[in-house]
């Protein structure tokens, strides 16, 4: 991790009641400016707590959460601040667009692009503009799941924590969400996710910590940078290669490789290493069945790090 | 750096404020409470120090005030409505105020046990009560358990006692044969009455009562009127036997109604006493005269009063109609 | 104080059911005054003093804000009872400002609900040949206002607590403060503990409970005292503060796990 971590988090403990639940314990996080950054784990693992306490919300029993050098309860970090919640609970008297006023105006949003950016927001959620005339108790789930995004985009901000952000939506919203989140990436945004849905967390994020018992157990990451070795895995068609032919290409390229009967894994620091040794071994007149980069499976880890730490209890 | 702005941080100065003023209370009631809610500004008497059994009856009304030393409701009327300059000044000029502390000490004490008296015969339970009373002891008014910040309250309290003065002392010096005192009293009350209260009717019986045994006049017409549109009054129980009813059948029956032209209305036990009432002077063994007996009538709203010594005090005008 | 929150106090007022029970109050009350007074006849003076003191009492001021600014300022519930307040502390929003702001608010609601009422029955009046009778002095503004202010504190700071703490909490002070000397009055003093009276030490205690439950000011006894009386004053001042003070602290310290 780089010095300047833009979200540290450092032996993080929350504990609850007399007994001493610990729904956090000893937390380490780094988390940099503009990274998409994930959390996955079971049910009850800390993850809401985690991010309350990102958020201010929850006070820590033990340890620092710092946001940019300053503290969570910073006005300065609040003002860069947005939120969705898990469960949309929002005044339920109130109409859509005025509820996206009063955040408009909570997130000290200059009054005159009041209008405009309630209407913009709407439209990037895929609110209909008379969706803003009803009250919000009439909504769908999924639509005060919209309701709730559109009311962290109107207070334009530049962390943004997400719970659950697809819940309760329709495929149409889960892509919007993921669109949302990559433009979110590119425009530089820091974004924090706590998601079941694996698949949409594989899509978006550059690193992912899976948390169980209130420990971070394994962070991975998704999205490495240029820099670090990538691996490259090809399936032989038949007839299978000989070792010496592949070799004497991997030689020629200057990478590494492992070498299997049906398949080879090669190491290379750039993905145009990759297009030259494809095309070398198509030359050579090898057969390919498939080639594709490694990639971290997070069904798999989810799988392994529950299996693991239910055998292993002591590493929690 | 730039000075960090917590969310979550409570402004020093409210705290501040609170704890200042927290302890200012403190010292206030404490200083207070060592005062032992001595009372500023009304002249009080002790009980055992004032004659309170054979007062003159033109001396003035007494302004009893039963309170208990340490009770919170009773500082706070001490120092709030109690100081009020317009009810000091009333109280001084125009009341005897007469404070009765419950003591512990003075328990066993004739203090004490004259404090209890006093208690026990204007049926005080509870503090602060406030008891205005005739100077013979007779009651006119009590207000229990008053506690209020605002003086305003206890103004009217002590103006209505005021107001009410009239009839009660009249009442009074009736009871004790003293008439011309009494036909006085009514007809000072009568002149400021005329609220349309029962009072008022008795009132001006009273005072026609009080002329007759003085042997005065020989004639005094007492005119009551009253509107029928007030329901009130006829579910009222008291109104079904008014004392005026009494008054005029015991009169009736003693032969000393002259002339009566009295109407009632629409509920047959229900009279107010319209007409003209005129009894045999000298003594209360007159003759009836001219009774007359109109038909029954409704009567647009007037005003009550009181005609005495044959001058007719006219508030308003009289407008009879009839079904 | 926060623009937003202090403007959505108001609206949270302009609901529907809120809406008619404000009316319904406002409507009640001065009718039921006003009802016996028609019976009297016109050219009877009636003495309306007593009757504009109730509307600026304390005791209007607290019906007003229990009844009806309660909910304005302290129902931060969703329809599936999820706490809201949450959302709030997430934005760049001083927990304090929050606060000062549903004061505000609500104390300004209280005097307009007050306000309508006494607007209202002086309708009425005019309506029954009594309008010449009626007159509002500057101390009933004043009284009105101040314990509007006073009022809406104590509301700020019972909601301030997390669920139903707060209520809970203020129940039984109140009943401390009120009741309980009363019941003491009726059970024997049997316990005395080295000559010092358990029931009236424990009263006192209750007294002393009673005064930080609710301090009314009355402007009157300071403009027409014979001394200068502090206590009232300073109580109510303190009370005041130390309302909005308590829940400066509670929200402050609040935690939100918003997952339920």
């Amino acid at each position: 991790m780089t010095e300047a971590a833009f979200i540290r988090v450092e032996n993080l403990t929350k504990t609850y009641g007399f007994r001493k639940f610990h729904a956090l314990n000893d937390v380490n996080l780094q988390i940099s400016k503009g990274e998409v950054f994930g959390l996955i784990g079971p049910n009850g693992a800390g993850k809401t707590t985690l991010m309350g306490c990102l958020l201010g919300l929850l006070k820590p029993s033990f340890g620092t959460v710092l946001i940019n050098d300053k503290s969570v309860h910073d006005m300065a970090v609040k003002e860069i601040t947005g939120f969705l919640p898990e469960r949309p609970h929002f005044d339920a008297w109130m109409i859509v667009e005025n509820f996206l006023h009063y955040h408009h105006m909570l997130a000290k949003q200059p009054e005159s692009t009041a209008k405009e950016d309630v209407a913009q927001a709407l439209a990037e959620v895929g609110l209909a503009p008379e969706v803003g005339k009803r009250l919000v108790r009439k909504l769908s789930r999924g639509m005060l799941q919209r309701l709730g995004l559109a009311q962290l985009i109107v207070g334009k901000p530049e962390i943004c924590f997400l719970d659950e952000p697809t819940s309760g939506m329709d495929p149409l919203g889960m892509a919007l969400v993921r669109d949302l989140l990559l433009r979110w990436k590119k425009d530089g945004k820091t974004v924090i996710i706590n998601s079941h849905h694996l698949d949409q967390v594989e899509k978006v994020c550059d690193r992912v910590a899976f948390i169980q018992g209130g420990k971070i157990c394994s962070l991975e990451e998704l999205r490495p940078a240029q820099q670090t070795r990538q691996v490259f895995v090809i399936h032989w068609g038949q007839p299978f290669p000989a070792d010496e032919i592949i070799n004497s290409i991997v030689q020629n390229n200057s990478i590494e490789c492992e070498l299997m009967p049906e398949q080879g894994r090669f190491f290379m620091s750039s993905r145009n290493q990759g297009t030259k040794l494809l095309h070398d071994l198509v030359m050579a007149g090898v057969s390919i069945e498939e080639a594709v980069y490694e990639r971290k499976d997070l069904v798999e880890l989810f799988r392994n790090e529950s299996v693991r730490n239910r055998e292993n209890p002591k590493d929690k | 750096m730039d000075k960090a702005r917590l969310t979550t941080s409570t402004p020093v100065w409210l705290i501040l404020l609170a704890t200042v003023c927290l302890g200012l209370r403190t010292i206030v009631w404490a200083i207070e409470s060592s005062q032992r809610g001595e009372v500023t500004g009304i002249k009080w008497n002790e009980p055992s120090k004032i004659d309170l059994v054979g007062r003159d009856y033109q001396s003035k009304l007494i302004l009893y005030y039963f309170t208990s030393e340490g009770l919170e409701s009773c500082k706070t009327m001490n120092n709030t409505s109690l100081l009020n300059k317009d009810i000091v000044k009333l109280v001084n000029e125009e009341f005897l105020p007469v404070k009765i502390e419950n003591k512990q000490s003075e328990e066993n004490t004739d203090t004490g046990k004259l404090k209890k008296e006093l208690q026990q015969k204007f049926v005080v339970f509870t503090f602060p009560t406030l008891v205005v009373s005739l100077p013979s002891g007779k009651e006119i008014e009590t207000r229990n358990a008053y506690a209020g910040v605002s003086a305003k309250p206890l103004l009217r309290f002590l103006e209505h006692c005021q107001r009410r003065e009239g009839y009660s002392r009249g009442l009074d010096y009736l009871a004790h044969a003293k008439y011309a005192e009494a036909a006085r009293s009514f007809e000072s009350w009568l002149s400021t009455a005329g609220d349309g209260t029962k009072d008022t009717i008795d009132g001006a019986l009273y005072c026609a009562l009080s002329y007759d045994m003085l042997g005065d006049n020989n004639k005094v017409r007492v005119i009551l009127d009253k509107t029928l549109q007030n329901k009130r009054y006829s579910k009222d129980r008291k109104w079904t036997e008014p004392l005026a009813e009494l008054l005029l059948g015991k009169l009736d029956g003693e032969g000393l109604i002259k002339e009566c032209d009295r109407q009632g209305y629409r509920e047959p036990r229900v009279y107010y006493f319209i007409g003209m009432l005129e009894l045999k002077h000298g003594n209360v063994a007159g003759a009836i005269e001219n009774l007359r007996l109109t038909e029954k009538g409704t009567y647009t709203s007037s005003e009550i009063y009181g005609l005495a010594d044959g001058q007719i005090n006219v508030i308003n005008q009289v407008n009879v109609g009839k079904n | 104080m926060n623009k937003a929150v202090f403007l959505y106090t108001f609206l949270r007022l302009a609901q529907p059911a809120t809406i008619i029970k404000l009316v319904l109050f406002v409507l009640a009350i001065p009718t039921a005054l006003v009802y016996p007074l028609q019976q009297a006849s016109p050219g009877v003076s009636i003495d309306l003093e007593p009757l504009v003191t109730f509307f600026a009492s304390p005791v209007m001021t607290m019906v007003v804000s229990f009844m009806f600014v309660s909910s304005s300022i302290g129902n931060t519930k969703s329809l599936d009872d999820g706490e809201y307040l949450a959302l709030l502390f997430s934005r760049p929003l001083f927990r304090s400002t929050y606060v000062f702001s549903k004061w505000l608010a609500g104390s300004l609601l209280v005097c307009g609900v007050i306000a309508l009422q006494l607007l209202y029955f002086i309708i009425l009046l005019n309506m029954i040949g009594r309008g010449a009778q009626f007159s509002i002095g500057l101390t009933e503004v004043a009284n009105l206002i101040l314990n509007a202010f006073g009022a809406a504190a104590l509301v700020v700071m019972i909601h301030a607590f997390p669920a139903k703490t707060g209520v809970i909490l203020f129940a039984a002070l109140f009943y401390l403060s009120f009741a309980a000397p009363l019941m003491l009055d009726i059970i024997p003093n049997y316990i005395s503990l080295g000559g010092i009276d358990f029931r009236d030490t424990v009263k006192a205690g209750c007294n002393i409970l009673r005064g930080f439950m609710y301090s009314p000011i009355d402007v009157d006894v300071y403009l027409n005292s014979i001394k200068v009386v502090w206590l009232p004053a300073i109580s109510f001042i303190s009370n005041t503060a130390l309302y909005l003070c308590i829940a400066v602290i509670v929200m402050d310290n609040r935690e939100f796990f918003y997952s339920n």
